[in-house]
């Protein structure tokens, strides 16, 4: 008889080194029984300018997560998800879980409020993935990871991170092997207005890939929906291969 | 009958008395890989399963590099014997009897393949949990690990054959070569057991049997005979099967695939260093714990 149910495992808090304050929640390593597995981050804009759209926002992130769940990859996958604006800075809706013990509908529709703090959310999210990857290597697992950055508008009151800084964590990533590969993808939504100041974060900061939707509509996020899962599906098939997927087009 | 402090050394053919089937004392978790040699790189003719039903159990098979098509075989051969794991010959002991169904199925199922007999020349270990000990049959060669509940190594039996040249199940489909393997191994102590470094006395090169007690035990790990095809590619030289041993033992984490994340990290770490292994390797184990 097994001894743990599966909606009973806990997450257990972990803190980014030389990372400030920064903490995230992970599934401890002697609960996970697979070799090897995906770390998957989401990282969504709840600032007061995407409160028009903010249930599409919703419905998008759970299509997102029940997409996953079909996967043949599924098990290997670990979610984590993080709403950021200013007023309340970051906040971890749940730490990297396997996707079996996240239920989509728990999510609920953001309080969208405040100034986008896009870099330190960007570089919460890379360092922690970073940190949980190594902490997983350490126990002989394979780990790669992707993380996906969704705005709808430039940084204008990020407090610790910069550009440079996210750029020297991605960087660093590849030469101490801590992750196998690691894609992060900046998604611009109703984003036209600063789509040059966002491509130049995406360049500056070393991140993949820049997509940008274009309008918030329910069709479009819809497709972003698409696009992550695929995105995400195709990260999990490159694991073991030693390289990063080729990144995905869509065309919005 | 040889018995050591933590080994029931069974000979064959004698009946144990069988108590219930299932033991609620430990969980135990199965897990077990195949791989094939990195240099040179061919087919890999070896195969391994496992799974808790009918109860906990391991195979490994290793298909003979010199026959056709043993990849196929020792995969037959595999399968072969998880079907019949609730055979009353297995609860029974009749360790003798069972081989002869295991090959005689394999045959039955390679009739209509235009494959050759050669094909099921392989070797065959089978470990299994019956209450609250770990039966370990093996037909041909290989390796058996165990460790003691702080996870350090406690016993190595090592079983090998002169010349390399196992008895495979195979040869009882075709008398010729039976005779031949005889005619061969007359006169000759074909099969060496090495048990912690300690040659044993000798004994016919049929099957061995061995009963691993699970109280304090933490691991049980069968192995085919890749373990020692590790060399130094920079010069040439064989790393010891002791430093091998070593790395397969040191779990991190003992959960779910617990074998598979350590062999793939070993055979990772062991490349940086120049190390490979030119043999196909399969390894399966059980990773025991006391249910509180």
């Amino acid at each position: 008889m097994p001894r743990l149910m599966v909606n009973e495992i806990d997450l257990e808090t972990y803190k980014v080194p030389g990372g400030g304050s920064i903490q995230f929640s992970a599934i401890r390593p002697s609960d996970l029984g697979a070799s090897e597995y995906s770390l998957i981050t989401m990282v969504i804009d709840v600032t007061g300018s995407v409160s028009s759209f903010a249930p599409d926002l919703l419905k998008m992130m759970k299509a997102i997560v029940e997409a996953c769940k079909k996967s043949p990859r599924a098990e290997n996958l670990l979610l984590r998800v993080l709403t950021f604006n200013y007023n309340t800075n970051i906040q971890e809706l749940h730490g990297f879980k396997l996707l079996s013990l996240i239920n989509a509908n728990d999510y609920k529709l953001p309080s969208c409020d405040g100034m986008t703090a896009l870099f330190d959310a960007t570089y919460q999210a890379v360092t922690s993935t970073l940190t949980y990857s190594k902490t997983l290597i350490d126990q002989d697992f394979n780990v790669n990871g992707a993380i996906y950055i969704i705005t709808d508008g430039e940084d204008n009151n990020s407090r610790l991170a910069t550009k440079n800084m996210i750029s020297l964590a991605v960087q660093d990533s590849k030469k101490s092997e801590v992750i196998e590969s690691l894609i992060t993808v900046l998604v611009g939504v109703n984003a036209s207005n600063c789509r040059s100041a966002l491509e130049g974060f995406q360049k500056e900061a070393g991140l993949t890939q820049y997509v940008d939707v274009g309008d918030a509509t329910p069709q479009k996020l819809a497709k972003l929906a698409a696009f992550v899962s695929k995105s995400i599906s195709s990260q999990s098939q490159a694991l073991g291969t030693g390289s990063a997927s080729q990144p995905v087009s869509l065309t919005f | 009958m040889v018995i050591s402090p933590f080994f029931l050394h069974l000979n064959y053919g004698r009946l144990l008395k069988m108590e219930n089937i299932f033991s609620e004392k430990y969980f135990i978790t199965t897990d077990s890989m195949f791989t094939s040699a990195q240099k040179p790189q061919k087919t890999c003719q070896d195969y391994s399963l496992c799974g808790s039903d009918p109860f906990p159990f391991l195979i490994i098979s290793d298909g003979c590099g010199s026959s056709d098509n043993t990849d196929v075989g020792s995969r037959i051969i595999s399968h072969v014997t998880k079907s019949l794991l609730f055979n009353s010959c297995l609860y029974s002991k009749e360790y003798s009897r069972l081989s002869e169904l295991i090959i005689r199925r394999s045959y039955e199922s390679i009739i209509n393949m235009d494959i050759q007999p050669h094909c099921l020349d392989a070797t065959l270990i089978l470990a299994y949990i019956q209450e609250k000990i770990c039966y370990v049959i093996m037909y041909g060669d290989g390796h058996i690990i165990t460790t003691n509940k702080n996870g350090d190594l406690r016993t190595h039996e090592k079983v090998s054959f002169e010349g390399n040249a196992p008895y495979y199940l195979s040869y009882k489909l075709d008398s010729s070569r039976d005779e031949i393997y005889k005619e061969f191994a007359k006169d000759k102590h074909m099969k060496k057991i090495i048990s912690n470094g300690i040659l044993q006395p000798p004994e016919s090169f049929n099957f061995s049997c061995f009963g691993i007690p699970l109280e304090d035990t933490k691991s049980i790990i069968i192995t085919s005979d890749g373990i020692e095809s590790f060399f130094n590619l920079r010069d040439g030289g064989k790393i010891p099967d002791d430093e091998i041993i070593k790395e397969i033992i040191s779990f991190k984490n003992t959960k779910g695939e617990f074998i598979k994340r350590r062999i793939k990290r070993l055979l990772e770490d062991f490349s940086k260093q120049e190390i490979y292994n030119n043999d196909d390797i399969s390894v399966a184990g059980f990773m025991i714990e006391e249910n509180k």
